[in-house]
């Protein structure tokens, strides 16, 4: 009996071991496309496992760019959550790759890494929030309080309820870059308008509450909703189906998720910061320290700029024959805003006149 | 929409209602084990196997219900299977719970990228998700109706399980035998109970409901598997069960006050001053004073009972000279 026992449980205990290293940190590993020995390596560390339809997806992107168009030969490491990012770190370190790149790693214990290993040279796709860099590191920052402002321009000029809302995966700067430039956007456009906003508290797999965040907001007379809160936001898409109303897509082009009910797709391009060090690595100019991007060197940006029309041949008739105007009207700021003409309200600096004003709203 | 109250609409009960649904199912199955004295851990990986089977069933079926019916089954299944390894190998309850809840979350990624390739979570047009039903009559009742009427029929199905289980546990021998096996096993059993039956069966049950919980997730209120949906619902479902001291009325309302929370603090954002992150502790707190609350009253009850107990051996003693003289 004894002995059963013990065997049933091995098992198990086997079994679920394997599966946790099938299931999560298969490393995906792309071919190379140029054969030449002695090739530069690199690896992307996920913070999560692939397949989240936004930002970890876009990162995945830029190493298939780089596999294919440098020649270089990158892996993919998936992790399950923060619990193994320092392992894997410490594992890609181990493989003597070229160049590491942790993704949405925590800042001071990838700092403390790149530190330990100064001869490694390290690279963040996302921000890292520090007041210095060691030499080793690049940090890329994308801003994107520009490109929301003009989702907030398009969602001010197609909202008839004017009310409109936001579901935020949480309440902190890098999230509120979106939110703020949002709020301002709809404001410019609606001066009456009202925006809402829930935050998901940093909740960021849960389409459950997204969707019963996105049905509250609804309920509160909001017709449109910017979703910035990752898996989560899936539930807010499908909110906007299910009430047959519309929604924002964030990170990656998400206009098909929900066809006819997501508006337009807030691009953060994690796929060229992710190409760019690898880049930058390949040409012999890497150098540590902060990059910040934006709009205006093409790192954030709207899904229509790409062609996306998904919802202009899908959407309801009355709203798609205003698009060319509101296009027009896009332009209009993009122009002024790249010019330096209009200044959009940034969440890192909240204390400038006009976003404390705005904030009070 | 200015003030605190304007939050308190018939949208948040429906809401609450949503949200309390899968904790209440498997909150159910939950308290129908601890009844038979089978402490059941598992009811996350039940959970999330349900989310995971129902959707896959409703899409290579093409019927969304069927989808349910796979969810119940294959949730019994694993209750079954839990059933046999504990009664057959004596293999420790918790320990069994602890293996599946990490086998499961990872089996579910594994085999959809199996399926489809590579991705987090996964969803297809063609899955409908279930209808809602409004009930006839009971829909035009004014303010009863809109939050009586207006669910899935998994919402009602959960009501009804709620009546069921009350009437089987506390109104038929089957469910008193259950109790007694939960009471003391191995006195139910020389009185000729079938106690190993009996777990079965609520172990049976147990999976069923807690899968069928996991199904509403991805396609009763959803239409799309993601990674570990259950999110942690199985555990509340396990606080659940015990704050309504696993009876089904206790469990009913202990799951609306878990689901009414959650909405709560979704639709309070917007009304109040509050920093959003306090806000979102809101349920967690809730979670911790109960807790404390039930913790509190066991101990009040024991001490009770000890005061009981000290006042009838006094009395007895106070007897005791009485009688001698005799």
């Amino acid at each position: 009996m004894k002995k059963n026992l013990l065997y049933v449980l091995s098992i198990l205990v086997i079994a679920s071991v394997v599966l946790t290293a099938c299931g999560g940190a298969a490393p995906a590993t792309q071919a190379p496309a140029t054969e030449a020995a002695a090739q530069f390596t690199c690896a992307l560390i996920t913070p999560n496992p692939l397949g989240d339809r936004s930002f970890i997806d876009a990162s995945a992107r830029g190493i298939a760019r780089a596999n294919e168009e440098l020649p270089v030969k990158c892996d993919i490491i998936e992790t399950n959550g923060v619990a193994e990012h320092e392992t894997a770190l410490r594992g890609a370190i181990a493989q003597d790759y070229d160049l590491i790149l942790g993704l949405a790693m925590d800042a001071e214990m990838f700092v403390g890494l790149a530190e330990e290993f100064p001869d490694q040279k390290f690279a963040s796709p996302s921000e890292i929030f520090l007041e210095t860099l060691p030499e080793n590191l690049v940090a890329y920052q994308i801003d994107v309080h520009e490109s929301s402002f003009l989702v907030g321009v398009i969602v001010g000029s197609l909202t008839k309820t004017k009310t409109v809302g936001a579901v935020v995966g949480g309440d902190a700067p890098a999230l509120n870059q979106f939110y703020y430039g949002y709020k301002q956007g709809v404001l410019e456009v609606c001066p009456d308008c009202q925006v809402l906003v829930s935050y998901l508290g940093f909740d960021f797999s849960n389409p459950t509450l997204g969707l019963e965040t996105a049905l509250g907001l609804y309920d509160q007379g909001a017709d449109i909703i910017y979703q910035v809160a990752g898996r989560s936001g899936e539930g807010v898409l499908e909110a906007a189906a299910q009430r047959d109303l519309y929604a924002i897509g964030v990170d990656s082009n998400q206009d098909d998720i929900q066809p006819g009910h997501v508006i337009v797709s807030s691009l953060k391009k994690v796929e060229a910061t992710t190409f760019d060090p690898i880049k930058m690595v390949v040409d012999g100019a890497f150098a540590g320290g902060f990059q910040r991007r934006g709009m205006k060197e093409g790192f954030a940006g709207l899904s229509w700029d790409e062609g996306s029309t998904t919802f202009e041949t899908q959407g309801p008739a009355d709203m798609t024959a205003k698009i060319p105007e509101i296009k027009t009207l896009v332009e209009e700021y993009r122009a002024k805003i790249l010019s330096g003409e209009y200044k959009v309200c940034d969440a890192f600096v909240p204390e400038t006149p006009e976003c404390v004003e705005l904030l009070a709203k | 929409m200015e003030g605190l109250f304007s939050v308190f609409t018939v949208e948040l009960l429906n809401s609450g209602i949503r949200l309390a649904t899968p904790i209440l199912l498997a909150a159910l199955g939950g308290a129908i084990c601890n009844q038979a004295g089978v402490l059941n851990l598992a009811l996350e990986s039940k959970m999330l196997l349900g989310a995971f089977v129902g959707i896959l069933a409703a899409y290579y079926l093409g019927n969304s219900y069927g989808g349910l019916l796979v969810a119940m089954v294959a949730g019994g299944l694993l209750g079954l299977l839990f059933a046999f390894l504990y009664h057959k190998y004596k293999v420790d309850l918790v320990i069994l719970a602890i293996a599946f809840n990490l086998i499961i979350v990872e089996l579910t990624v594994f085999v959809m990228r199996a399926l489809f390739g590579n991705v987090g979570s996964w969803s297809d047009p063609s899955i409908v998700r279930i209808p809602d039903i409004e009930i006839p009559f009971i829909k035009d009742i004014p303010l009863l109706g809109p939050i009586l009427s207006g669910y899935n029929i998994i919402v009602y199905f959960s009501w009804f399980a709620v009546i069921v289980m009350f009437i089987y546990l506390y109104r038929m021998p089957g469910g008193r035998h259950l109790r007694a096996v939960g009471e003391n096993k191995s006195a139910a059993e020389t009185v000729g109970i079938n106690a190993i039956l009996l777990q079965t069966l609520a172990l049976v049950v147990s999976g069923a409901l807690a899968a069928l919980g996991g199904a509403f997730l991805s396609i009763g209120h959803l239409k799309l598997f993601t990674r570990n949906m259950s999110n942690g619902r199985g555990w509340i479902a396990i606080a659940a069960a015990m704050f309504g001291v696993n009876h089904p009325v206790g469990v009913f309302l202990a799951s609306l006050f878990f689901g009414f929370a959650d909405a709560f603090s979704v639709r309070v954002q917007n009304v109040t001053e509050l920093p959003p992150n306090l806000v979102k502790l809101l349920p967690n707190v809730a979670t911790l004073l109960v807790l404390i609350i039930i913790a509190l009253r066991t101990k009040v009850a024991l001490s009770m009972a000890r005061r009981r107990f000290r006042a009838q051996l006094r009395a007895e003693e106070a007897a005791k000279p009485a009688e001698e003289p005799v």
